[in-house]
């Protein structure tokens, strides 16, 4: 097996939310102890609810932000590093598509400096080397070479889209950190994108970590699943593991509320004991999910569950061995 | 060869010129550009254009109505004021200073104003916290007040007057910086521009600003009406531009006494900086929505 592209072990980030006059401050984790490898390559699909820490997982990996604790190794080099060269190296490796397109392009800016921007501020090459690689790019992302002197304002969500994942591309990364890159788009166009991601990742040999809210979308692109709920890892393994036999009650519950066109008959609806998710603030002790699992038992009100291997997948439950 | 034929010629718009286009289509802001290039040429051949010397005295000629009423002189177009000072000539040389004051203040207030705002935006925390209240603190005193105070503490004379106006005009760049700055900054192109690598420089001024200049535009062009009367103001105080040094805002706030029994007096000077800060808001509007790609047609 090869070494993995990237490796995440244990990262965790708290946000401390400050106290107003006699409050206190109170902290959310949103992301505990996460650990996962993405291989070159492939694509990794992070599923979860809102408020999951899908976003702040985005954020992390693209060193936006910087987690509270656990390593980040992007191609063998930490991401603690102090090294400006490395830190540099590492952010044209790591390069990310954001959810909303509408938001995401600078309004002021034609397509071709959008596109550029990102080899500008690395400082490469001259003015006329940067806007030739522009325009092959936006050949590249099924944009027309006229595109290239137009703003934001006159493209579709979808076009935008692929100036966003252009723009991505242009300093040849290995890994794209995809946060919803197609929620904001109607369906017709998500399959589009789906398509243009997937012929990219041929092209260029990329690795994806895609992050969505949308089994459908995720059944499609994957090969590997991350299953989050409120910071934790619930489930983690192949695409076919994680759709076809899943092992967490979570990860049933969530297919299960994913809507499907079928003559089957309905599969079985886990019943979920409290439709209200917990506060933030005050996540319950043991198992995170034990408020709302059919399956809970003593146990899962004391004990947080290890993240263990199960069945050729890693999964955080009691009783990941049993069927409900 | 039939290559160089087929291909379609690329135009490459020059951002000046396409400025320009979009700027010309702009029929109120043309004009308007035209009469302050008129202006400002006026105000440079002042003293080759003005029928008179700005500071004469005609003793036998005081308080002469315009030429064209009654009792008035072709010699003084636009009349004489109290102690027989040729209103046109005064007007001419007077729209030097007045014009170099209202550009030189916005223009101090602007650049350290945007400036603070940015940082402010930008760093946050105790900087932010630091800016904001000095600011709040200038903005607590009344606008002359403070420029009285400042002048004091600075000497008087016109370039300090014109630093005070600066001052007490800087607060409101500032927080129309910041507020814009922060709602640029949560935006996802900024997050975008960072995830490629991009300074804090970088952000803060090719990314974020150029987001943020509409509201500043419009307050740089009212800015320089109150530049002129703030300045004017300071004038008539004995703080600002001393006597007899024409200037509009002087010549406005001298002639108060005058309003019943000498109409142009009053008029004149206050149609001139009525007239200029006109053109110079629509001017600025003109040069928001060219600057903005969505209104370009």
């Amino acid at each position: 097996m090869t070494t993995p592209l990237l490796s995440a072990r244990n990262i965790r980030r708290i946000y401390e939310v400050p106290g107003r006059l006699f409050e206190k401050s109170a902290r959310v984790h949103a992301l505990d102890d996460i650990s996962f490898d993405l291989r070159a390559g492939r694509t990794l699909a992070v599923v979860g609810e809102s408020g999951s820490g899908k976003s702040t997982l985005a954020r992390i990996l693209s060193l936006l932000e910087e987690p509270d604790g656990g390593e980040i190794v992007v191609a063998g080099e930490d991401t603690r590093t102090r090294s400006q060269e490395i830190r540099k190296r590492q952010r044209s490796t790591v390069q990310m598509v954001f959810q909303n397109p509408y938001g995401s392009l600078n309004p002021r800016k034609s397509v071709g400096r959008i596109m550029e921007e990102p080899l500008f501020v690395q400082g490469f090459g001259p003015a006329q080397v940067r806007a030739e690689r522009a325009r092959a790019m936006l050949a590249k992302v099924g944009l027309r070479p006229e595109h290239y002197w137009r703003f934001p304002h006159m493209f579709s969500g979808g076009q935008r889209q692929r100036i966003a994942i252009g723009r991505a591309l242009m300093l040849t990364p290995k890994i794209v950190i995809a946060d919803e890159p197609v929620s904001a788009l109607d369906i017709s166009i998500q399959a589009q994108i789906l398509n243009l991601l997937m012929d990219l990742q041929e092209e260029f040999g990329l690795s994806y970590l895609f992050i969505s809210h949308d089994l459908s979308v995720v059944r499609v692109i994957a090969d590997e699943v991350l299953v989050l709920y409120y910071g934790r890892l619930m489930e983690f393994g192949s695409r076919d593991a994680i759709f076809s036999n899943p092992r967490h009650p979570y990860t049933r519950t969530l297919l299960a509320a994913a809507p499907t066109i079928s003559f089957e008959p309905e599969p079985v609806v886990l019943d979920v004991k409290v439709s209200e998710p917990p506060s933030a603030f005050a996540l319950p002790k043991g198992c995170v999910f034990h408020p709302r699992c059919p399956m809970a038992r003593d146990i899962c009100r004391e004990v947080r569950p290890e993240v263990r291997n199960v069945e050729d997948r890693l999964v955080a439950c009691h009783f990941a061995e049993q069927r409900p | 060869m039939s290559d160089a034929i087929l291909a379609v010629p690329e135009k490459i718009p020059s951002r000046a010129v396409e400025l320009w286009k979009s700027f010309a289509r702009n029929r109120a802001a043309l004009v308007s550009s035209v009469v302050l290039v008129v202006l400002v040429l006026l105000a440079i051949c002042a003293s080759v254009v003005a029928p008179h010397d700005p500071i004469e005295q005609f003793r036998k000629d005081i308080l002469l109505p315009p030429a064209w009423l009654e009792g008035g002189k072709v010699a003084f177009p636009l009349g004489t004021d109290d102690i027989g000072r040729d209103i046109l000539s005064r007007l001419l040389h007077g729209a030097q200073l007045s014009i170099l004051i209202g550009i030189i203040v916005v223009t101090i207030s602007l650049v350290v104003g945007c400036a603070l705002g940015l940082v402010a935006a930008f760093f946050g925390g105790l900087i932010d916290t630091a800016i904001m209240r000095v600011m709040d603190i200038l903005l607590v005193f009344p606008g002359l007040v403070l420029a009285v105070v400042v002048v004091a503490v600075v000497g008087p004379g016109l370039f300090n007057a014109m630093l005070a106006v600066a001052i007490v005009m800087m607060p409101s760049f500032t927080r129309l910086t910041r507020a814009s700055a922060l709602r640029e900054l949560s935006r996802e192109y900024v997050s975008a521009s960072r995830s490629a690598g991009a300074g804090r420089f970088h952000l803060m001024v090719r990314t974020v600003f150029p987001n943020c200049v509409a509201p500043l535009i419009i307050q740089a062009t009212l800015g320089f009406a109150n530049a002129i009367l703030d300045a004017a103001a300071l004038g008539f105080l004995g703080l600002g531009a001393q006597p007899p040094t024409p200037e509009w805002g002087t010549m406005l706030s001298g002639s108060l006494a005058y309003l019943q029994s000498a109409w142009w007096m009053v008029t004149f000077p206050g149609a001139c900086i009525l007239v200029t800060v006109i053109c110079f808001n629509l001017v600025g509007d003109g040069l928001r929505d060219a600057l903005d790609p969505k209104l370009r047609r």
